[in-house]
């Protein structure tokens, strides 16, 4: 237990010093990469993870991050950091309003309405401007950023960021907050006799959850300088966000940040060359966790054998 | 003084009407139990009661003030709960969590306050010993002091307590109803439903009978047995041996 | 004017074959609580399977259709004996995570075997139509229509009086009851999946006359398939076709005054706005959590 705890910090100051190194830009871009994924992996089992209501839409807020820091900063001018707080906020407060409806429904519901939610945000961003006969999204055209700074600016503001999440999810695990989540995830008509005030919880981590994947967006507009809907919306990036988090265990604050780091990595080496390989992979990946490995890699070492 | 009042209850389920036109009351000190043969309505009854469902007519007063509207946790904090026919405990929390869960948002206690109370609650109930375990891994019994021991930990004056008997042998049975007694004695105000009559008997002095989602009969033990409806409605068998 | 009409009757036409493969997905809802998330890809089965038929021996698609029937009816029975048979009691997450995985696996194998490019099946009768007024009434479309309405009446009337029909109506409302009737549970799941799937193959396979069809055309179609059966009340057959014409008017609408790529956003929306007001459905009769 001890070691877990001073694992995050001293991993933390190792990274900070990795600059001085000098890498090359290729490590640079992994690093960022990886601290993406396990930030929007940590970002998504806040909610599915902790109350047991799997997103399948997540990707949704994702995608308006980026288009809203992108739109933010190349038609308004508003510097960066603004505009991806505001992307947050942004994508914090739709989420209020789409979870407060979504998730009065139970299990498989809640799956597919948030999947159709992210779906219908993908194809509004996409057929905007041809139906409405305006310029404003440029549909799949995209949207390209101003030039960015350099490699070590991004390191570190993703460094920033992700540390950011994994300790909002440290703390929310041991906090009141986290057990009424749990206690939701466990049997929810019981939490909610037990004087849980359920669908207030759930709504907020699903708001929480989806300003900081919009706050991730925001980062990865600008570090990837163009985006387009067919990108930033693709059901891929949830995929890779619930196999990451399941993969490395959802009821840990280090699973969706194991997972992360291996698939993240697996993806790089494998998928850029196989991607249809790599994404069958994946399919089976799932089916095994959820057959077999339910509580993950790192639930699974923890030897809490779980009985159903 | 009426504590919780309950007036022309009615719920339906599309064609299945589950409670028709249910009035009782339940007053300080009571210990009332509800009896009535299988899929008479007991369990929509206290469902109905917490806000689990919203009656379609009548009302539900407590203290004089109408919560057939509220939902479970606005009525768990203003004094009702209830304890859960299949024992549904949180299941991967430990059995103290589970009671810590109950003081903190029942009672909107911080987590240092709720850990000594939790342990009292653990101990009137004697599964301190368990304190640590996940739920799933004891005994039914105990599994079902839990039940009691969240109810406990909300702070609510009121507890419905859902067949929490059932399933246990003699010498359990009757450390359960002692601590309905001891509940009773502590100020706690109990609405029981149980099918094991023994037990209904010796800590309740007043029953209300349901049949089909209607009040049939009521009054202390020994009349409603004989009462001739509900010899009917339990099928000619005599309910009671005395 | 006309431009409204032909708008309609195009999408009911259209929303014949959307109850068609909806009900396969009500079906599997209703008597195994199900959600199917590789529904869409059992749908490009069926297309793909009629396709081959033609390209490759010149078989007309219709007649093609019990190749797309059989070989999905089949798939489906494979998947719901191997793998959904050991979630189906737990939890509905597990089983969604489930069907989400296999909706990965068949189709990224489908893009490799197949490739991503679009294919269409492009018979003699294929831009063929008859007009009735101003409208024009394309026979395959109508064809497929007759076909899929048949079919989801068919189904219909299975569930209400044949004896395997009720044996999957009495597992789907009280599992206990009808095990202790001596029904084996296992196996009217593994039948119903496999119904379901045929149904949803048949579908597929009619789509191909007069759709694109490619590896990865099924999420949309679940989404849809999803959206319909809400409509018209999860488990309750003959709301998918109210709910299957209903979505069908609506997309032609779409598509007519506004944009065709709005289709998922339009479904979505009406999607929510059910889900807010009436979640059992239009007639009220469907199943809720």
């Amino acid at each position: 237990m001890r070691i877990k705890n001073w694992a995050g910090p001293v991993i933390f100051f190792a990274l900070l010093f990795v600059p001085l190194l000098s890498p090359e830009g290729y490590y640079y871009r992994t690093l960022c990469m990886i601290f993406l994924w396990v930030g929007l992996a940590s970002a998504w089992n806040l909610t599915s993870g902790f109350t047991g209501y799997i997103d399948f839409g997540a990707v949704g807020y994702f995608g308006i991050g980026n288009y809203a820091t992108a739109l933010f900063m190349t038609r308004a001018n508003v510097p960066f950091f603004l505009s991806i707080v505001i992307s947050g906020i942004l994508s914090g407060l739709i989420a209020i309003f789409i979870g407060r409806y979504t998730m009065k429904l139970r299990g498989a519901y809640f799956g597919i309405a948030t999947l159709a939610f992210a779906e219908a945000a993908k194809q509004i961003v996409l057929e905007f401007d041809r139906t409405f006969k305006v310029r404003f999204f440029e549909g799949s055209h995209g949207i390209t950023l101003p030039i960015a700074h350099n490699e070590v600016f991004f390191y570190y503001t993703f460094l920033v960021a992700v540390s950011t999440v994994v300790f909002l999810v440290f703390v929310i695990n041991r906090s009141k907050f986290g057990y009424a989540l749990k206690a939701i995830k466990e049997a929810e008509d019981s939490a909610e006799l037990a004087g849980i005030n359920t669908r207030r919880y759930k709504v907020s981590v699903y708001s929480l959850t989806a300003f900081l994947i919009g706050i991730f967006g925001g980062i990865n507009a600008y570090w990837s300088t163009y985006i387009s809907p067919l990108d930033v919306f693709s059901v891929l990036h949830t995929i890779n966000m619930i196999i990451m988090a399941l993969f490395g265990g959802t009821g840990t604050v280090m699973g969706p940040v194991v997972g992360a780091f291996v698939l993240s990595v697996a993806n790089e080496v494998i998928g850029s060359r196989l991607l249809y390989t790599w994404l069958l992979t994946l399919g089976v990946i799932l089916l095994v966790v959820v057959v077999f490995l339910p509580r993950g890699i790192t639930g699974s070492l923890s030897l809490k054998r779980f009985k159903r | 003084m009426s504590v919780l009042s309950v007036q022309n209850l009615t719920k339906s389920f599309g064609a299945l009407r589950a409670l028709q036109d249910v009035t009782f009351e339940v007053r300080e000190g009571d210990v009332l139990g509800i009896i009535g043969p299988n899929g008479a309505g007991k369990t929509t009854l206290f469902n109905v009661i917490v806000g689990i469902y919203r009656p379609d007519k009548g009302d539900i007063v407590y203290r004089g003030r109408s919560i057939r509207n509220l939902l479970p946790h606005r009525v768990c904090r203003l004094g009702i709960t209830k304890t859960s026919q299949i024992v549904h405990p949180f299941l991967t929390l430990s059995v103290r969590e589970n009671v810590l869960v109950a003081l903190m948002f029942g009672r909107n206690l911080s987590r240092r306050e709720s850990e000594p109370k939790a342990d009292e609650i653990m101990e009137f109930l004697n599964i301190a010993d368990v304190k640590d375990m996940p739920s799933t891994a004891i005994s039914l019994q105990k599994r079902r002091r839990l039940e009691l021991a969240r109810a406990l930990g909300t702070g609510a004056e009121v507890i419905l307590m859902d067949e929490n008997l059932a399933g246990l042998n003699p010498k359990e049975l009757e450390e359960g109803m002692n601590i309905i007694r001891e509940l009773k004695k502590r100020g706690k105000i109990l609405i029981i439903v149980e099918h094991i009559m023994q037990a209904i008997i010796g800590v309740c002095e007043r029953l209300v009978v349901l049949s089909y989602g209607q009040k049939i009969a009521e009054g202390n033990p020994l009349d409603v047995c004989n009462d001739e409806r509900v010899v009917t409605a339990y099928l000619g068998e005599k309910i009671c041996s005395q | 004017m006309s431009l409204f009409v032909q708008a309609l009757v195009t999408g009911l036409l259209m929303g014949g074959v959307y109850a068609a493969y909806s009900s396969g997905f009500s079906l599997i809802f209703g008597v195994m609580n199900i959600v199917n998330i590789f529904h869409g890809e059992l749908i490009m089965i069926g297309a793909f399977s009629t396709y081959w038929m033609f390209s490759l021996y010149n078989i007309d698609p219709f007649l093609a259709l019990p190749v797309s029937i059989v070989s999905v009816g089949v798939i489906g029975y494979i998947v719901q004996r191997v793998l959904i048979n050991r979630v189906v009691e737990a939890p509905p997450m597990i089983s969604y995570l489930c069907t989400f995985g296999v909706h990965l696996i068949l189709s990224n194998l489908a893009l490799l075997l197949w490739s991503a490019d679009f294919r269409t099946v492009t018979t003699s009768y294929s831009g063929v139509g008859f007009g009735v007024g101003p409208i024009t009434i394309p026979i395959a479309r109508l064809v497929t229509f007759l076909i899929a309405i048949a079919t989801t009446y068919g189904l219909y009337l299975f569930l209400e009086k044949a004896r395997f029909g009720k044996a999957i109506r009495a597992a789907s409302q009280d599992k206990e009851m009808a095990r202790l009737l001596g029904i084996d549970i296992k196996k009217v799941y593994a039948l119903t999946f496999g119904l379901g799937a045929a149904i949803t193959g048949l579908a597929g396979g009619l789509l191909s006359t007069y759709f694109v069809i490619y590896p990865q055309m099924g999420l949309p179609y679940t989404i849809i398939a999803f959206c319909v059966v809400v409509l018209g009340g999860m488990g309750y057959i003959p709301g998918a076709l109210l709910g299957g014409l209903l979505l069908g008017i609506l997309q032609s609408l779409t598509a007519t005054y506004l944009n065709s790529g709005l289709s998922v956003a339009i479904t979505f929306i009406l999607l929510f706005i059910i889900l807010i007001a009436k979640p059992q459905g239009i007639v009220g009769k469907g199943i809720v959590e």
